[in-house]
């Protein structure tokens, strides 16, 4: 008897733990796809009106580009800053790199598991364009990729011609289970002109 | 459900979510790449300029690159013709690359190739085909050019197929209208990053992109280039003449700048040259020129006839208020305290707030509020601008923190209402972020309340709510100034308020009288803006249909105050000049780009753009120049080299790279997974010397980046709970076995 009591009284320690880690894990994709719906409609304001605007009232954060990956037939917005917060809604673009679409090296980075899932699936010569805030889009294609530990100082490359270039950045390795990890892949693309639309 | 409370319940599900999120995460200790122990600049780890490493001491020279530029004037149009002289000191065919600024309203419309005495005429094309015609050109080894635009002021060009130790000029023609401003003509040459050739040695040695083999490395003699001598990046390559027709007598003629030799200006018509013959190229070259008092016609009229379309172009100065009998105002300054301002912003807004003070005149009045979620104002009504009230002011204001909620009404009543005497100006400065919600109700608020005071809303921080804070100035018939980042403060706010001490001309509107049915004018801008002090109204007009008669009539309103103005001008008054067909497509182009900001089609608008500059040939967004020779120049079997152009910092911009610090860090030796791809870096790396770095460009630092963290614990979570679900129902399963 005692030891049924014992096992239920176990069941429900691991129950619970299991539950509440579950919700938690689930809200960090719940929060992601609840965001994105919500942050695509405030790109189509900011692009049609040319102002910046948050996707709901309290966000720290707005969106200041859209990627598409016609490869992949996916749309990413991408937000301004790249704080933990603004991460876990989607991609953000780090302040002090160039802003998206202008001369010179605009970085990005978001979650390998969440919002650039496909980071890993791109290869060198694949398509990338992007939509900047005035609704004009720019082609990128993908030049290769590094691995680089974010301990070190990383300083971003540049075309040195006043081109305009992407650094995509993820976790590493992609596929761990454990977050935090030191290791980034970068991705890099270089503007290669043209519009294709 | 309706869309309304379809977005309140996401964004209450959102708040719970972002609520749960603080409150459960165990915060992290923040990793700086700086802290003691950690690696620095000398020891970053297995960088690798691929071509640094397999293929060492290979290089070529980058072109030499020569500028001499020819400016035009007459009138308010200039047409200048900038010369670029690629030189190639190699023995290798090289293709260059230069990317360099103009002014922003620069109409580029014209190239022209030469090499030795032969000249190639450009051709106006859709940005793609101008493409595929140079790299076709340049495959087949002829010699070609092609201008692109990247930004409204920053241009390329390209040239394939330079010979070795040959040059190939490349003329470049634009137009602008000159700035008319404060009585004064201003001419801007930008030439910060005008190139001062030869950087320090060491980087301009760029890397090959081949590995060479035995044949080739005979004759590629290149590879023993020496290198220039770094004394003369210190010259200048960059000439300037300006041959100058104001059309009316001048009173200043002046370089703002730079020694200029001038022969006799005061007829309006010089030869302006740089004192030397070469200068360094360290600042822009300007120029201003003032005509002699009452000698410039308060209005001026330009005209161009180009294919059955006739062209205007005007300029109407109105008076300007008397600067000796400026009316004395009482400005009351709004500061938002709220929680949201906290950081960065508050810092600005203090520094904005304490900028604005200074400048405060004697017999101003003046008065600041503050608000978070009551507002709290220095003073019970506006009081002189005295010794005493500015210390208790600059005091209140270094007081003051960021913290509480935002309640704005209060505090935007406070100082829309107070009575003010009408000979004085009633302004408003309300400095804030804008994050507030009940933006319908201000709207009516300020419009209920403005009367004759102005509102000028500033606004600060990463994200303020411009939305609301355009249509309150707009509404409160003042104006929106944005400070996104610190260091323009005074700048902005300088400007802010050198403006507004002197009543603007409102209202300003263009109308015809005596056009005949079916002519069509279209005028660039659409809606005239606000005249500040000294500014004169432009005003680029196309007629199409049956043209317009000379007793037509442009009559030009306005009201500064209440005192209404305006004046007008007919037709047979207009001068030729030739260039205003191209400068009213340049505006129309501007005004289209405009039009995306208000919800315009971008698919219809990029029609229309690239409609507008084939027509008129010039280069935008979506249309290029191109020029290709119609013989051959290079034998097929040459190999040609993609050489770009070096550029210069800008005088006072520092970079501290290294040469190591530009290496891209590849992955450590612990960690030697294999990423799934690992491209050709060439293309990328293959040029990056040092001191590469334009104007536009130094929107990136030279710093280094702090990569975030790019996952989330989600996965990990999920696997936990999944294990301690089985865990649990496997407790159960075993307790019913026993």
């Amino acid at each position: 008897m005692r030891r049924s009591k014992l096992l239920v009284a176990g069941a429900l320690l691991f129950g619970a733990l299991g539950a509440w880690q579950l919700i938690d894990g689930g809200w960090i994709y719940a929060k992601a796809a609840l965001a994105k719906g919500m942050i695509a409609d405030a790109w189509a304001e900011t692009i049609s009106t040319g102002v910046k605007i948050k996707p709901w009232p309290w966000a720290d954060t707005w969106p200041v580009a859209k990627l598409h990956f016609p490869t992949h037939k996916r749309d990413i917005t991408v937000l301004a800053g790249a704080q933990g917060a603004t991460l876990a809604f989607g991609p953000g673009h780090l302040d002090g790199t160039s802003p998206p679409g202008t001369p010179g090296n605009s970085v990005i980075a978001g979650h390998r598991d969440t919002s650039f899932t496909l980071l890993g699936d791109l290869k060198p010569g694949d398509p990338i364009d992007l939509q900047n805030d005035e609704g004009f889009w720019f082609s990128y294609r993908v030049a290769g990729s590094t691995i680089v530990d974010s301990r070190e100082q990383w300083f971003p490359p540049e075309t040195g011609t006043g081109d305009s270039m992407l650094t995509l950045v993820t976790c590493w390795p992609l596929d761990s289970i454990v977050p935090g990890g030191p290791m980034r892949y970068l991705v890099f693309a270089e503007e290669s002109g043209g519009n294709h639309r | 459900m309706t869309p309304s409370i379809n977005r309140i319940f996401l964004y209450a599900t959102l708040a719970l979510f972002t609520a749960m999120q603080t409150a459960f995460s165990a915060p992290q200790p923040v990793k700086t790449s700086n802290a003691p122990g950690t690696i620095t600049l000398d020891n970053v780890h297995s960088g690798s300029l691929v071509y640094a490493t397999k293929f060492p001491g290979q290089h070529i020279p980058a072109p030499l690159l020569g500028t001499e530029v020819d400016i035009r004037i007459s009138g308010p149009v200039a047409r200048v013709i900038v010369k670029q002289s690629f030189i190639n000191p190699s023995d290798a065919w090289l293709e260059a690359r230069y990317v360099f600024p103009l002014p922003e309203n620069a109409a580029v419309n014209h190239m022209v190739v030469a090499t030795g005495d032969k000249k190639i005429v450009s051709e106006i094309k859709e940005k793609q085909k101008a493409r595929k015609i140079f790299s076709q050109a340049k495959r087949a080894g002829k010699r070609a050019a092609l201008i692109e635009q990247h930004r409204p002021n920053v241009f390329s060009t390209r040239v394939a197929n330079i010979g070795p130790k040959a040059t190939i000029a490349i003329e470049i023609t634009y137009l602008q209208n000159l700035r008319f401003d404060q009585d004064r003509y201003h001419l801007r040459f930008p030439m910060v990053v005008a190139p001062r050739y030869v950087p320090p040695a060491k980087a301009h040695i760029v890397k090959a992109p081949f590995k060479p083999n035995e044949s080739n490395a005979k004759k590629d003699t290149w590879l023993n280039t020496p290198i220039h001598d770094p004394k003369r990046g210190k010259t200048n390559p960059v000439a300037l003449t300006v041959e100058l027709d104001a059309g009316v007598p001048l009173a200043d003629l002046k370089s703002l700048h730079h020694d200029i030799k001038s022969d006799d200006w005061q007829d309006g018509k010089a030869t302006v040259k740089l004192a030397e013959k070469a200068v360094p190229a360290d600042k822009d070259f300007e120029l201003i020129w003032t005509p002699k008092r009452g000698s410039l016609p308060s209005a001026a009229l330009f005209t161009e006839t180009v294919a059955g379309e006739k062209f205007y172009l005007a300029m109407v100065t109105p008076p300007r208020p008397d600067t000796r009998n400026v009316p004395p105002r009482d400005i009351v300054f709004v500061l938002d305290k709220s929680g949201s301002m906290a950081g960065k912003s508050i810092v600005q807004a203090r520094k904005a707030l304490t900028f604005a003070l200074d400048r405060l005149r004697p017999n101003d009045r003046f008065n600041i509020i503050r608000f978070d979620t009551v507002a709290v104002s220095l003073f019970a009504s506006v009081r002189p601008a005295n010794q005493f009230s500015l210390a208790k002011a600059r005091k209140f204001v270094a007081n003051t923190e960021a913290d509480g909620g935002t309640e704005i009404r209060q505090a935007l009543l406070r100082s829309l209402i107070g009575n003010t005497k009408p000979d004085r100006l009633r302004q408003i400065i309300f400095i804030t972020d804008g994050a507030v919600s009940n933006e319908e109700q201000l709207f009516i608020e300020i419009s209920r309340h403005i009367r004759e005071a102005r509102l000028f809303t500033v606004g600060i921080g990463s994200a303020p709510n411009s939305h609301f804070m355009r249509r309150a100035a707009e509404i409160g018939r003042g104006s929106f100034t944005y400070i996104g980042d610190i260091n323009n403060v005074e700048d902005k706010m300088r400007r802010l308020l050198l403006k507004i001490e002197r009543p603007a001309m409102l209202d300003l509107a263009a109308d015809w009288a005596g056009i005949s049915d079916g002519v069509r004018l279209t005028p660039y801008p659409k809606r005239l803006p606000d005249l500040h002090d000294g500014e004169p109204v432009v005003l680029a007009i196309r007629a199409t249909g049956s043209l317009p008669k000379d007793t037509a009539k442009l009559t030009l309103s306005g009201r500064r105050g209440r005192a209404p103005w305006s004046q007008t001008i007919s037709l047979d008054q207009a001068r030729p000049a030739a260039g205003i067909s191209t400068i009213w497509a340049r505006q129309r182009i501007t005004a289209l780009t405009g039009s995306l900001r208000r919800g315009a089609d971008p698919a219809s608008v990029r029609q229309a753009i690239i409609a507008t500059a084939l027509r008129h040939k010039l280069v935008s967004k979506f249309t290029s120049l191109v020029a290709v020779e119609k013989t051959v120049a290079r034998p097929i079997d040459e190999p040609v080299f993609k050489r770009k152009i070096p550029l210069n910092l800008p005088e006072g911009w520092r970079t501290q790279r290294s040469q190591k610090q530009l290496r891209v860090p590849g992955p450590k030796k612990a960690n030697q997974a294999k990423p799934p791809m690992q491209g050709n870096f060439a293309s990328m790396l293959k040029s990056l010397p040092e001191h590469q770095a334009s104007q536009q460009m130094s929107l990136t630092s030279a710093q280094p980046v702090q990569l975030p963290t790019g996952a989330t614990s989600g996965p990990l979570q999920i696997l936990i709970g999944m294990l301690g679900l089985v865990v649990a129902s496997m407790l159960l399963l075993f307790r019913r076995q026993v």
